[in-house]
């Protein structure tokens, strides 16, 4: 298969990995044959590295927890002794005109994931006074976000929902706020907008702005597998980029080109599907059965969402 | 009394026993667990102490003005007793009743109603906390007097929608909170510290159970009860509670009377769901029936209560899965038509 050879030669060549702790963190990975590993664990990231050369996997996960015996395989004998708290942002989870029923990435739909990271970041900052310590592009649809503060990392399942909770606003009520003051009534938000107060003024106005449309499942999970920043995304062939949170300031097509990993050359492509819309630059409307020349990074993307076959 | 963290009274170990600061106040007064057991007036007093708490009984607060550093050491005694007797509800038990005494102190006792002192009892239970002045000063600070770091609130904070984090001012890490609510998390911590302290004494508590005749303490335990309906099986979010209830941990207000309008649906009468709750920490048969009724519509507004949407289950944080139903009730509908 000529994509698990683009991904050999991608590990092989161009992959910077971000991991931190790593000799804390379970990995797993899919193999292109469809099995799922688990239970790997690494001393180093060059010794990461130099497996991903001769294993080559199609997707490749981390913990966001740290453990003692990161290998072993009974959960209960791993030795929990922390996790990163996580938060998932993806286009296909957001109510937007750009995003609903979206198939194929699009940049008006990633733009949005985008502006939603940054209401999460602003939040973290203003609301609770914690601080990225990782970003990533998801290298589909969204963006991953990372804090590992001593503060986050015992919270337990509990507290991650709760917190999933509060950023998505759920059982606001606003008559918790209004207070009697002396003779007359005031509404705390109004007469002091700060931190989350400042959130609850903007969102009682306009709703868009109180929730934050996190994944909670992925939050509240103290156990979760994340995809390795700056690995190949097996759904897309696009690389979950590391960001900093400054990148998230710029818009998402400088984002996408550096995720592009495979960016020379052509492909001849089968289609299985008919296809319409822009897929990575590219304008595409092909009816199915047709055979199209394709940007490689174009004919891998489509191959691995299943429109059709690479013919080369 | 809190005015320095060096300056420690036996009154204060005595009102607030389970405190890091009162343990090395008595530890440096000699009154070390081996000392305390060959005392039998300190065994007699851990042993009245833990015998009110189980029938709900506040100690008396005369003892900490006549003897405070001998019932001090009773009270700590009294929670290695407790845990001796391998009683999940036993322990859990004094553990709630203590602290719910516990605030019931910090809300009467005059010499620590100052919140740098507030302050101070929160910092020895591992709780950050400041008077809200110094984070937000104005109206916050006037509704919302004291703050604890957003950690500690979701930790300690009852899990029910009154306490949703979203209806207090969240500012740079700090939740701002009213003074009653500060001291119900402080209860909350209180009431942890003692189940740690307990799991972490593993030779002190094997050590007093060489030595009290444990028998004498008796709480209830969970006895299975058979179900009056035949219908299927529960779904997860209440087979949860009822595990949590049988394992005698304290549940939310939430998940209570979630499983109380559930269990009336079924076809369970109001004294199989009381038998239910009697293994709870605060259990109180009175409240409880009283309560349990109010649900099944056999008291107060004689208004049958329906049974919590998964919606706002999942919105209370008791949903576990995903189940495909709209309501609890309808679980067992669609699997018994499956």
């Amino acid at each position: 298969m000529i994509i698990e050879v683009f991904f050999r030669n991608f590990y092989r060549n161009s992959a910077r990995l971000q991991v931190d702790n790593v000799e804390t963190r379970e990995f797993a990975f899919q193999t292109f044959r469809g099995g799922f590993v688990r239970h790997k664990s690494f001393k180093t990231v060059d010794e990461l590295a130099k497996f991903l050369v001769e294993k080559t996997p199609k997707h490749l996960y981390h913990s966001s927890a740290r453990y003692r015996n990161p290998s072993e395989e009974v959960m209960d004998n791993k030795g929990w002794l922390g996790a990163d708290l996580v938060f998932d942002i993806d286009g296909d989870h957001l109510n937007t005109e750009a995003c609903r029923g979206v198939e194929i990435i699009t940049i008006k739909c990633l733009e949005d994931a985008r502006e939603e990271a940054n209401k999460l970041i602003d939040t973290l900052r203003q609301e609770l006074a914690l601080e990225p310590s990782r970003v990533a592009f998801s290298g589909h649809r969204g963006f991953h976000i990372y804090v590992s503060e001593s503060e986050v990392l015992t919270l337990g399942q509990r507290e991650r929902r709760e917190l999933v909770n509060f950023l998505k606003a759920v059982g606001f009520e606003r008559e918790h706020f209004v207070k009697r003051h002396g003779r007359r009534s005031v509404v705390i938000y109004e007469e002091e907008p700060t931190g989350s107060l400042l959130r609850i003024k903007k969102g009682v106005e306009d709703a868009r702005y109180l929730r934050i449309e996190v994944d909670e499942v992925v939050t509240q999970d103290v156990h979760r597998l994340m995809r390795v920043p700056g690995s190949l995304n097996g759904k897309t062939g696009l690389v979950a980029v590391p960001l900093t949170v400054r990148d998230l300031d710029s818009g998402v097509e400088q984002i996408l080109k550096r995720a592009v990993a495979f960016d020379k050359g052509y492909l001849k492509f089968l289609f299985h599907k008919p296809a319409k819309g822009e897929v990575l630059f590219e304008e595409l409307e092909v009816a199915r059965g047709s055979v199209k020349t394709l940007p490689t990074q174009v004919a891998v993307y489509l191959e691995l969402q299943g429109y059709g076959k690479i013919l080369d | 009394m809190c005015t320095s963290r060096r300056e420690l009274s036996g009154e204060f170990a005595c009102y607030f026993p389970f405190l890091e600061k009162s343990a090395r106040f008595l530890a440096s007064l000699g009154l070390t667990l081996d000392v305390a057991l060959e005392d039998k007036t300190i065994v007699n007093a851990a042993v009245a102490r833990l015998q009110r708490a189980l029938a709900r009984q506040f100690p008396k607060v005369k003892r900490c003005l006549d003897k405070p550093e001998e019932e001090a050491a009773a009270a700590r005694l009294a929670l290695y007793m407790a845990a001796s007797t391998k009683n999940v509800y036993i322990l859990r038990k004094f553990a709630d009743f203590e602290s719910k005494y516990f605030r019931f102190l910090l809300r009467r006792i005059p010499s620590v109603q100052n919140p740098s002192c507030l302050v101070e009892i929160a910092y020895d239970l591992s709780i950050v906390a400041k008077p809200t002045a110094e984070i937000a000063p104005g109206l916050i600070n006037l509704f919302y007097p004291m703050a604890v770091r957003w950690s500690a609130y979701l930790k300690y904070a009852p899990q029910d929608p009154h306490w949703a984090m979203i209806n207090r001012p969240v500012v740079r890490g700090w939740v701002a909170v009213a003074r009653n609510e500060f001291e119900r998390i402080l209860e909350e911590a209180y009431r942890h510290r003692m189940l740690k302290i307990a799991e972490e004494s593993e030779l002190a508590v094997g050590k007093v159970a060489t030595v009290v005749d444990l028998s004498q303490f008796k709480a209830e335990r969970y006895t299975p009860i058979e179900k009056r309906s035949s219908g299927g099986s529960n779904p997860p979010c209440m087979t949860a509670i009822m595990n949590a209830l049988k394992a005698g941990e304290g549940v939310p207000h939430t998940a209570r009377f979630a499983i109380a309008a559930y269990l009336v649906k079924r076809g369970w009468d109001v004294d199989q769901i009381v038998d239910l709750f009697r293994t709870a920490p605060d259990f109180n048969e009175k409240i409880t029936r009283y309560q349990v009724q109010h649900i099944a519509g056999q008291a107060g507004g004689r208004k049958e209560y329906s049974v919590p949407s998964c919606e706002t289950m999942a919105t209370w944080g008791l949903c576990v899965a995903r189940c495909g139903v709209k309501n609890p009730l309808q679980y067992g509908v669609v699997k018994k038509s499956n």
